[in-house]
């Protein structure tokens, strides 16, 4: 039976309970998402760069393009030395990449009660994106102290700046940098959230109008174009965000390498 | 001439190899400034939410840090009232270091 509730693709399910000291650990449908984004990724980039062809194939293409745009991107916003983080970007980029792009894929068997096909997206939930984003600013602030040891405060106290001004400009520097792990998750985790309740409730309309009876039906042919048309924009969203995500990140390790603007 | 195509010239590779790479990344410069002339549009959501984000966020942070120095310091509504002012400072600098960056790499790709 079709769901027709919007939020209740959202849900967490259990697929494999397991508690250990009291701890849920289940495996949940999250999990599997995140771990079928993991594995198909690391499957992908194996297969494809296994053979080291010198003229590369249909799979070296994809890799060495997903290499050259991920390179490219940290070069051109943290520099040569940013490339050093090249791993973590191309890491980050590809993950959220596979987890929106297997969001949009809404017929996994998975084996939940009740559920015969399923779909969900890893990024729609805040605990993810915020998990990566903090991981972003961990690498920044650690690497930054380590790197620049007390210049690395010269953040927060830009150059050029009237002395009595520092009591303004200081604190709003520091609300500024606590407020990047969180504009950068919610970011992420919004558009996501927002693009799949879009999707279902005009989805739930064809449903609706064609079960209104009459020539109600024909009317929910309006509401499948938009689905399609929504369709083809939740693509483009799932890999803008992933895009953004990462150049966003390679702005920050930026500061991380020169903490002087 | 006929017998110089199947042995190429080597007298120095490592010129013919340079000139090589600049040929090949002056045609990939000019190719990828063709490509980004199409898939700059479609980034208007991306960068609307942008700094929707950015502004909201500063704000919310500032407000924040302020409740929170309040229920620390028992200084209650003090606390708030400039976390929040200084929230929206903040938001206006994360909005507008956003538009100097998404502008540079504009200038950057044309």
């Amino acid at each position: 039976m079709v769901e027709q509730n919007p939020i209740s693709q959202f849900e967490i399910h259990e697929v494999a309970p397991l508690e250990i000291a009291g701890f849920n650990l289940a495996f949940t449908n999250s999990a599997f998402f995140m771990l079928l984004a993991t594995v198909s990724v690391t499957l992908l980039m194996a297969l494809a760069t296994n053979k080291r062809a010198l003229v590369p194939g249909r799979g070296q293409s994809i890799a060495e393009i997903l290499y050259g745009f991920v390179a490219d991107m940290v070069r051109s916003s943290a520099g040569n030395e940013g490339l050093r983080f090249f791993p973590f970007v191309f890491t980050l980029f590809i993950f959220i990449l596979a987890g929106n792009m297997f969001g949009m894929f809404p017929y996994f068997p998975l084996g939940i009660e009740g559920i015969a096909w399923h779909g969900f997206t890893i990024t729609s939930h805040i605990i993810v994106t915020l998990t990566l984003s903090m991981m972003v600013m961990a690498i920044v602030v650690g690497f930054g102290v380590y790197k620049n040891g007390f210049k690395f405060l010269k953040l927060f106290v830009p150059a050029g700046v009237p002395p009595i001004l520092y009591a303004i400009v200081t604190p709003i520097e520091v609300i500024s940098f606590l407020s990047r792990p969180i504009s950068l998750s919610v970011r992420l985790f919004a558009n996501m959230l927002a693009g799949h309740i879009l999707l279902k409730v005009f989805a739930g309309f064809i449903i609706m109008l064609a079960s209104a009876g009459a020539a109600w039906g024909i009317v929910g042919v309006l509401p499948f174009f938009m689905v399609v048309g929504l369709t083809a924009l939740e693509f483009l969203v799932a890999f803008l965000q992933a895009y953004v995500f990462a150049i966003l990140t390679c702005i920050y390790l930026n500061d991380a390498l020169h903490p002087a603007h | 001439m006929m017998s110089n195509r199947d042995q190429p010239d080597r007298s120095n590779p490592e010129d013919q190899l340079a000139e090589f790479e600049k040929r090949l990344s002056a045609k990939i410069e000019s190719r990828n400034a063709e490509d980004r002339k199409y898939d700059r549009p479609k980034q208007g959501w991306a960068i609307g939410m942008r700094y929707g984000t950015e502004f909201m966020v500063g704000v919310l942070v500032g407000a924040a840090v302020g409740f929170l120095i309040d229920s620390l310091f028992d200084t209650s509504p003090f606390g708030l009232l400039i976390g929040t002012l200084l929230g929206f400072g903040a938001g206006t600098v994360n909005v507008v270091r956003a538009a100097k960056e998404l502008s540079e790499r504009a200038k950057r790709d044309q």
